[in-house]
């Protein structure tokens, strides 16, 4: 009898093409704010970026009308206030995400949302076109692979990206397909508090057990850590997907809009304006009340102060949260706090003092605070990825599965059959037998969470097992194993125990994107590089033509006299083509300009180079005298 | 006195661990080290980047039921279950000894604790008497857990060896399990009065 595994909702991937290894391996941190991108050299790590950059990348992409990226990065941010509706922001918290996972957060994003065909993922409408959060990550992606190639000054191909520990599969297979269109090979997807207790324990060689504390804008993670020579365990995680930053600088808002006159202009603005206005202002604020008492907001000539105790009124409810979250990471890995020997705080939002205070009340110890908050997360991704390209010196990542795998059972119930914060990997094995002579198939849904009931969890694939003969009930055994692998991607076996027949599936949840359209996009993205190339190309021969105008602007000045008339007008006549084609935006119409301006204008340049040997010889005479 | 012979699950024998690991309530970070030893020994992250696709497959597939196998051992109350379970179902003559109760006078203590904390949750005198109770709890499971391990200290066998066991002695783990199990509810209770 052969049996069969059928996937309902979701397609078996085929095993993607490999490219070949390029450049050092990318260590980036897709924040929900900020992004960075640092790599390893002669064993150390270090954050990438260039001049006239600083090292954090917003997590900001602005369209054109059309739909088409515009900017990434600060310009996008100077965009906000201006045309809300065509900057995506925060996008990172709708990754994976379909509209009725985002309820509570639709009041708070001022772009428009809309699921796409399967309602898996909600996608971003601006004007007529629709842009989905993957590909919005991507080109954040893409920005950075630009940013750190051009600091290397080499290609570089494969990185390791980070998320959230508390992303679902959903999360992590869209986050991994963001870095599959930004032309990244992703070598694995690992845990932000992970790759920074790897940043610490990496030069921190003393044992023992840590915390992490890892607040940024959109997200908190809280992770267990047990450090030993080469040897990274992490015990266990907790966080949660919707605590950051971000919901600060929302009751810092709220609190302001409560403040502000029903006659103020402010209040006939449209909803996506001033909202943007105020969480701009709001977010100033906070960063002012960390390091002053009292701050002073300002808003298109509204104005109010806010000091830091009522800031820290509305914000501790919402920072005790992450606290909650602290105990039940202690309760998984069965510690208490007294065996907690070092507490380091990571992201942006652990400069919030009150973020500090609490940290230090609970776990009655000083916070650890020595390293950079904004780029650890992305040095330790880039450690793993030394790591993972062979070059880690016998170093290990001993990583957890943060949330548990269960079936559905009769009545909506959910088994589990993987806990979280189980090594990874980790594999479990169920029997199932047939209750009647008349069943052909058993029906499998796995979910992924902590509920109890299945309607409560992420759903993460449906199974059909068929193909059973008929046969009294209990007769036939098939054995299900569940496995999770060190890439945290689930593959499920089964197995006919009477006649030892096996069936395997590889199961990649839904996000929204089909492999087609994966596929698609990749092909669109690489014209699109195309365009981008010879746009960056024009740039360059612009540069150049600007330069050389100038030159020659002087050449006619200084000797424009001293030869023939007509090789001078000639001259004069081929600059004003160059002044057109530089103009007319066209790279090859340029580049002919400058070819000719620069055959007509030899004998030109010939007796400027003469005489300004001769002045410079002059010069140096009289310098002697 | 009779005798019973018990043998682990194929699993836990592929471990390689002591037997006396199994059931010591101190055995934690032994049998965590024991886990890190063995994940890297292994991992495939510390494979040569030429090993081939099928030597990473079996790495894998072998750490993945390793890591499923340690999760039983990372609690007395689970690693004790197990136990249990497999000497139960190996000598199904035993049955009979397998609900000690916990001494009755503790355990009238007990649900006296419990009734007096629903009526009054905040009275001091029955958090102070909860803690007492807890501690003795603690400190009676500790001596049953070191009687066991000086019996089973004396095992050099490791657990891929059927080891032969003594009624009183399965009674002595059916007592620390049940005391354990207790403890275990009392401490979700402490913490859910936490919170």
């Amino acid at each position: 009898m052969a049996i069969q595994i059928e996937l309902g909702g979701t397609s078996p991937q085929k095993k993607a093409d490999t490219p070949a290894p390029q450049g050092p391996v990318l260590g980036i941190d897709l924040g929900t704010t900020n992004s960075l991108v640092s790599v390893v050299q002669s064993g150390k790590a270090r954050v990438l970026f260039n001049a006239g950059e600083g090292p954090l990348l917003p997590s900001v992409v602005s369209l054109n009308e059309n739909g088409s990226v515009k900017f990434v990065g600060d310009e996008a941010v100077s965009e906000r206030a201006l045309r809300p509706e065509h900057v995506l922001f925060s996008v990172k918290r709708l990754m994976g995400r379909s509209l009725k996972d985002l309820q509570s957060d639709i009041a708070q994003i001022p772009y428009a949302l809309e699921d796409d065909e399967l309602g898996a993922q909600a996608r971003i409408r601006v004007g007529t076109t629709r842009i989905s959060p993957v590909e919005v990550s991507a080109e954040i992606l893409r920005a950075l692979k630009i940013r750190a190639e051009k600091a290397l000054g080499e290609v570089s191909n494969r990185a390791v990206v980070t998320v959230p520990a508390y992303f679902d599969d959903a999360q992590r297979s869209a986050t991994k397909a963001a870095g599959r269109l930004a032309g990244l090979h992703v070598l694995r997807v690992i845990n932000e508090p992970t790759a920074a207790a790897l940043a610490y324990g990496w030069s921190n060689e003393n044992p023992g057990t840590v915390a992490i504390f890892d607040l940024g804008g959109g997200t908190f993670d809280i992770s267990l850590l047990r450090i030993e020579p080469n040897t990274y365990q992490v015990l266990s995680t907790a966080g949660d997907t919707h605590l950051g930053g971000d919901d600060l600088d929302r009751a810092l808002a709220e609190k302001i809009l409560s403040k502000i006159p029903a006659a103020h202009p402010l209040r006939k603005l449209s909803l996506g304006s001033r909202q943007a206005h105020l969480l701009v202002a709001a977010e100033a604020a906070k960063k002012t009340l960390s390091i002053a008492t009292s701050a002073l907001i300002s808003i298109e000539g509204f104005e109010l102060s806010v000091t830091r105790d009522e800031a820290e009124a509305l914000w501790r409810p919402i920072l005790l949260r992450a606290i909650e979250c602290c105990q039940s990471a202690l309760r998984d890995a069965r510690l208490s706090v007294a065996q907690i020997q070092d507490v380091l705080l990571v992201g942006g939002s652990t400069r919030v003092p009150l973020v500090k205070k609490l940290v230090e009340e609970f776990f009655g110890r000083t916070a650890n605070d020595s390293l950079n908050p904004d780029e650890v997360v992305s040095l330790g991704a880039a450690l793993q990825g030394e790591i993972l390209s062979g070059r880690g010196e016998e170093r290990l990542l001993m990583d957890v599965v943060p949330l548990s795998l269960g079936l559905e059972t009769m009545g909506g119930a959910v088994t589990k059959l993987i806990h979280r914060n189980s090594g990874l990997p980790v594999e479990a094995r169920e029997v199932f037998t047939n209750h009647s002579p008349e069943q052909n198939a058993f029906d499998l849904h796995i979910v992924q969470g902590e509920r109890e009931l299945a309607g409560d969890c992420r759903s993460l694939a449906r199974f059909k097992l068929r193909g059973l003969a008929a046969a009294p009930a209990g007769f036939h055994r098939i054995e299900v194993l569940f496995r999770i692998d060190s890439n945290g991607i689930l593959n499920v076996r089964a197995k006919d125990l009477r006649s030892g027949v096996q069936q395997e599936i590889e199961v990649r949840p839904s996000f929204g994107i089909t492999e087609d359209e994966l596929i698609q996009m990749l092909e669109s993205a690489y014209e699109h590089a195309e365009d981008d190339m010879s746009k960056r190309q024009l740039v360059d021969l612009k540069i150049e033509a600007s330069t050389v105008i100038v030159a020659a602007e002087n050449i006619l000045k200084d000797s424009g006299h001293k030869v023939e008339a007509a090789t001078a007008a000639e001259f004069k006549a081929r600059l004003v083509d160059l002044r057109n084609a530089y103009n007319s935006n066209s790279w090859k119409q340029l580049r002919d300009a400058l070819d000719t301006l620069e055959e007509c204008g030899k004998e030109l340049a010939e007796i400027q180079v003469n005489g300004a040997i001769s002045g410079a010889l002059k010069n140096k005479d009289a310098s002697k005298v | 006195m009779s005798h019973v012979y018990f043998k682990l699950p194929q699993a836990y024998r592929d471990l390689g661990i002591p037997f006396f690991l199994f059931l010591s309530p101190t055995a934690e970070e032994a049998l965590r080290k024991h886990h890190v030893q063995e994940t890297r020994r292994l991992h495939p992250d510390l494979l040569s980047l030429h090993a081939s696709h099928d030597e990473r497959e079996e790495q894998e597939s072998k750490l993945a039921a390793l890591n499923a196998a340690f999760l039983k051992l990372r609690d007395t109350s689970s690693r004790l279950d197990l136990v249990i379970d497999q000497i139960l179902g190996d000598n199904p003559s035993l049955k009979d000894s397998e609900k000690p109760e916990l001494p009755k006078a503790l355990a009238m203590e007990y649900f006296e604790l419990q009734e007096a904390l629903e009526e009054n949750p905040n009275d001091h005198a029955t958090q102070s008497s909860l803690k007492a109770f807890h501690q003795a709890l603690v400190a009676e499971t500790d001596r049953l857990a070191r009687e066991i391990d000086v019996l089973t200290g004396s095992f050099e066998a490791r657990i891929s060896d059927p080891i032969e066991i003594s009624s009183p002695f399965v009674s002595k783990l059916l007592n620390l399990r049940n005391r354990q199990r207790y403890l275990d509810r009392l401490q979700a209770d402490l913490e859910a009065k936490q919170r």
